[in-house]
Order: C-alpha cells, then sequence, then structure tokens
C-alpha cells in the first residue's frame, strides 16, 4: 500500500482559534519519502537539505523527497488533526512542556502512538518501510515562534 | 572522584574501572573506542554483516556483565577480543549442528584434495599492492569454511597457539592442526589461481 | 611426504614442535625437496597474512550501535531485579538462520532530549513493532515501524546497509 497518495493537507486543529498563548506549539510536519532512485517520484521536490542529511546519516536511502509538509499551532492540552495524504494522517495533542503525544494512523489504521519531547531545534521522525523499497517518513517539530508568527491552517478542498 | 564529562581523553584503564563502578558513560566509551575492531574481528569469523553486529553487540554486553573479571592484565581490547571470539565460536558451533553434513564438508574436514595437491605456489603478494593484497586475502577467506577460517584468523590474525585455539574450538590439537593446514593450502591454491588469471 | 609430516612441518614452522622433534625436521627439510618447497608454500601464506587483515567499520552510527547494547544491558539488569516483564526480542535470541530484517522492540526510550525525568512511552499497532532511537548528535528522535510478519529476507536492514528486501508494513 502506498502512503503517498496526495491529497491537499488537510489541518483540523482544536483550539487554533484561540488567541495564541505562551503554551501554544507551533507544529511542522513533513511528509517524506526515502527512495534509491527516481521513478515516479522525481515530480518531488528533494527533502529540506538539513533533514535530508540527517536522514541521510542514519537510513540507506539515497534521496529523499517532500511529498507534503503543513504547519499547525495547537494550543495547550488541544489536539490537531493533519491529514499528510489519503494514507497517512497525524493526531497531534500538545501536552505542555514541550512534550507531545503522536498518534499515526496509516491507510485508518493506528500505527503507532506516544509521548514524546519535541523541543526546537529537535525533529521527531516516525518511519516505516514503503513499497518498492521505499520507506515513509513523518518528520515533526516545533517551531520557535512568537504567537503573532502562527500561520493559519491549510483548509481542505 | 566523578569522571569528566569528556572522557575521550581518558586511559581505557581509567574507563574500565570507573565502568567497574557501574559508570556507563565510561563504558560507552570503551564502546565507541573498540566498536570497530570488536565488529571486524566478529565479521572475519561469521562474514555476515547483520550477524556480526548482533554478535559483537552481545560481547559487548557480555564485557559490561563479566567486568568484574576485567583486571588490566591484558588491554581492554584484547580481553573484549576474546570475549567477542567466544561468542562467534558458540554461534558457529550451533550453525554446524543446524548445517547438514555434506559429503563436500567432510572431505573439507579432512583436508580434501588440497593435501594432495604439488607444491607449485608462486609468491602470492609478488607485485600487488598492500590494499589488493588484503582484497584478495580477504576474498580467499570467504571460501573458506568457517570452521577452517576461524582456525586460520585465531592463529594468524589472534596468534593463539595451537592448544588454545583447540581449548576455544573445543576439539584436539590435531584437529586445528588439520584445519590450518588445510586452510593455507587452499588460500594458496586460491591465490596462485588468481595471480595465473591475472597474468593471462 | 605423509600427513603427519605435513603436519610436523607446519607446527616445526609456528614454533609448535618440541625442540628434538623439530631437530629432526631440520634434517628431513634439508634432504627433501619438497618438504622445502611445501615449507616455503606455507610460509609465503603466512607472511602474506600477517598485517593484512582487512579492516571493517560498524555500519551503524556510534548512537545506534550503543543504544541496543545500553537497551540490552539494561533489560538484563531488570530481569534479575525483578520479575521479567513482555519483551520482544527476536534478533537476539531467535535462531541465526532466517532473520535478518531489522528486529524491533517495543521500549521505553532510553533518555529524554532536555527533559529531565520525563519519560517517552511509545506503542504500536497490532502486527507491528518499534524501536526508538535518540539520535543527539543528530538532534533527532526516531520511531521506526517493522512489521512483525516472520520470515524477512536474510540479511536485510535499512540502516545504512546497503541491503533489499525490506518488509512491508502491512495497512489494510
Amino acid at each position: 500500500m502506498r502512503f503517498f497518495e496526495l491529497l491537499p493537507v488537510a489541518v483540523v486543529c482544536g483550539g487554533l482559534a484561540l488567541p495564541a498563548g505562551a503554551a501554544d506549539l507551533k507544529l511542522e510536519a513533513r511528509l517524506i519519502r526515502g527512495a534509491n532512485d527516481g521513478g515516479d517520484i522525481v515530480k518531488y521536490k528533494p527533502a529540506d537539505p538539513e533533514l535530508s542529511a540527517k536522514l541521510h546519516r542514519m537510513f540507506k536511502w539515497s534521496n529523499y523527497y517532500e511529498i507534503t509538509n503543513a504547519t499547525a499551532g495547537i494550543a495547550l492540552n488541544k489536539n490537531c488533526e493533519l491529514k499528510l495524504s489519503d494514507a497517512c494522517t497525524i493526531r497531534v495533542k500538545n501536552l505542555g512542556a514541550s512534550r507531545v503525544e503522536v498518534n499515526c494512523i496509516g491507510h485508518g489504521k493506528q500505527l503507532c502512538q506516544g509521548a514524546y519531547a519535541l523541543t526546537p531545534p529537535q525533529w521527531l521522525v516516525l518511519g516505516g518501510n514503503d513499497t518498492a523499497d521505499t520507506a515513509w517518513f513523518v518528520g515533526l517539530r516545533a517551531i520557535d515562534t512568537k504567537p503573532a508568527d502562527i500561520k493559519k491552517a491549510i483548509s481542505k478542498d | 572522584m566523578p569522571l569528566p564529562p569528556d572522557k575521550s581523553g581518558l586511559s581505557d584503564a581509567d574507563l574500565a574501572q570507573a565502568a567497574q563502578k557501574g559508570d556507563m558513560g565510561a563504558f560507552e566509551e570503551l564502546v565507541a573506542r573498540h566498536r570497530d575492531k570488536i565488529y571486524a574481528r566478529a565479521y572475519s569469523m561469521v562474514r555476515n554483516e547483520d550477524e556480526a553486529l548482533e554478535l559483537s553487540q552481545e560481547a559487548w554486553v557480555k564485557g559490561w556483565q563479566r567486568l568484574a573479571q576485567f583486571q588490566g592484565e591484558a588491554g581492554f581490547a584484547t580481553w573484549m577480543t576474546r570475549i567477542v571470539i567466544n561468542v562467534c565460536v558458540d554461534w558457529l558451533r550451533k550453525q554446524k549442528r543446524e548445517r547438514a553434513e555434506s559429503i563436500e564438508a567432510l572431505n573439507e574436514e579432512s583436508g580434501g584434495f588440497e593435501r594432495l595437491l604439488p607444491v607449485t605456489m608462486p609468491n602470492p603478494a609478488a607485485g600487488l599492492e598492500r590494499a589488493e593484497l588484503r582484497r584478495r586475502l580477504d576474498r580467499a577467506l570467504e571460501q573458506l569454511s568457517p570452521e577452517h577460517r576461524t582456525v586460520l584468523v585465531l592463529h594468524e590474525f589472534e596468534g593463539l597457539e595451537y592448544k588454545e585455539i583447540a581449548n576455544r574450538m573445543g576439539c584436539s590439537i590435531g584437529t586445528v592442526m588439520s584445519r590450518l593446514y588445510y586452510a593455507r593450502r587452499r588460500m594458496a591454491s586460491l591465490l596462485a589461481g588468481w595471480k595465473r588469471e591475472n597474468e593471462e | 611426504m605423509n600427513d603427519n609430516i605435513q603436519l610436523d612441518l607446519q607446527a616445526w614452522l609456528d614454533g609448535e614442535l618440541p625442540a628434538a622433534k623439530g631437530r629432526r625436521i631440520d634434517t628431513e627439510i634439508a634432504g627433501d625437496e619438497e618438504a622445502g618447497r611445501l615449507i616455503d608454500e606455507l610460509r609465503l601464506v603466512k607472511d602474506s597474512l600477517a598485517g593484512n587483515e582487512m579492516g571493517r567499520n560498524v555500519p551503524e552510527t556510534r548512537e545506534f550501535y550503543w543504544s541496543k547494547i545500553e537497551r540490552e544491558i539494561q533489560r538484563r539488569t531488570q530481569t534479575q531485579a525483578q520479575a521479567p516483564r513482555r519483551v520482544i526480542w527476536p534478533r537476539w535470541l531467535a535462531p541465526a538462520a532466517g532473520f535478518g530484517a531489522l528486529a524491533c522492540l517495543l521500549l521505553l526510550a532510553v533518555f529524554p532530549i532536555n527533559q529531565p525525568g520525563f519519560d517517552e512511552t511509545s506503542s504500536t499497532g497490532e502486527g507491528l513493532e518499534a524501536v526508538t532511537f535518540h539520535d543527539q548528535a543528530a538532534g533527532m528522535t526516531v520511531v521506526w515501524l517493522t512489521d512483525t510478519a516472520p520470515a524477512q529476507p536474510a540479511g536485510s536492514s535499512d540502516l545504512k546497509t546497503p541491503h533489499t528486501g525490506n518488509p512491508e508494513v502491512e495497512v489494510e
């Protein structure tokens, strides 16, 4: 099953309309594919060089492509759902103090759930194998910004 | 006195002493320093990357558990090398039990046809750059059975005597001698063959 | 030349022959061309091998390699100290043949990033296993999921080794 069927990213966040507070979390999420050759994924842009280098250091794939990316603001103790593709949805809860609970759903099935530290500029990367000797990765990062810089959610078509 | 955060300048003996008192950071520094050597020894014996990784990590875990036995009479790397050798020998012994006995394997055990060959050995190293010689030797080692390769590795690279090899492998000294003889003659045959191919 | 003499010649070369027998071998070699050639061949192989072992480096980062060792040390320590908890160790304990894929464990984080006292936790969906790894140098926490379906291809690994045949995460 492919993890990368595309839809425009949909972000649904609880508490987005609330005034941004000190405990709010601005989150960046990227869906990335690791592969060893171009194939049908050359149409995607190469992943962020910094993140690519980190993945390259650890994993065997030669190329890392960014399929989608999204940002979202999550109020304290609130949830946010990011649909990064038809097959991949991430639910993130802001636990406060740079901690998040992440629920990764693949093709409607829960893949993993966990509570993690997410202190900028650290990345949290979830990943697994995909078809044709490729891999999927979801990179999450908290962005250090002032509340006024939080972007609006990307709307679903 | 606790060790400084940067342990890279400390001796193996100091790190081992700290690790014996439960300092896992000191042990981690020892792992970092000697992991390549321990992994390489495991790989030389089992010739499989994944297995060598697992076996070398198992050796490190055993090293941690047995730290109290490290007295410093030999270097820490030497001590760890002995542990990984034992781990690999145990693994090979288990593999051998699971391997079907074949006529070829039995023939190889007794020395094979190589022991009957006349000696016509040109110098395998003549004219070769060191890197190329190492590659050929490594390729030839790959061709040996695990038992023959182990004896050769332990004797030639670890400098163990026949008796110690026999103890570690759980066989007689006579068996060690036969295997070593076969392994050397097989290496000679392989290297001579490749040398002839290159010259043609 | 019989087998015993061949092995004696080798032992003589390796310095493993008792002194008296060694003196007899000296005489043997002096008068026997074939014995001399055999000694030369064995010596050439011995000398070629000396100092020419191919070096090899661990094909994993320092942190990742250490994290597995540390985890196992902690697991064995805890097992000794208390009742064992359910932990999956397919690679450490399984027979070597047949299981070459990256083995994964359901585990707790080894250490938090800048969060003293915060225990990271994770769980996986049915049929999956996860390994969580912190790479401090890279500033990254990785949660890698694999399928627990049987019989992974031998030698496959996703971490910095060019193996193929990786298992897929099965999702419906």
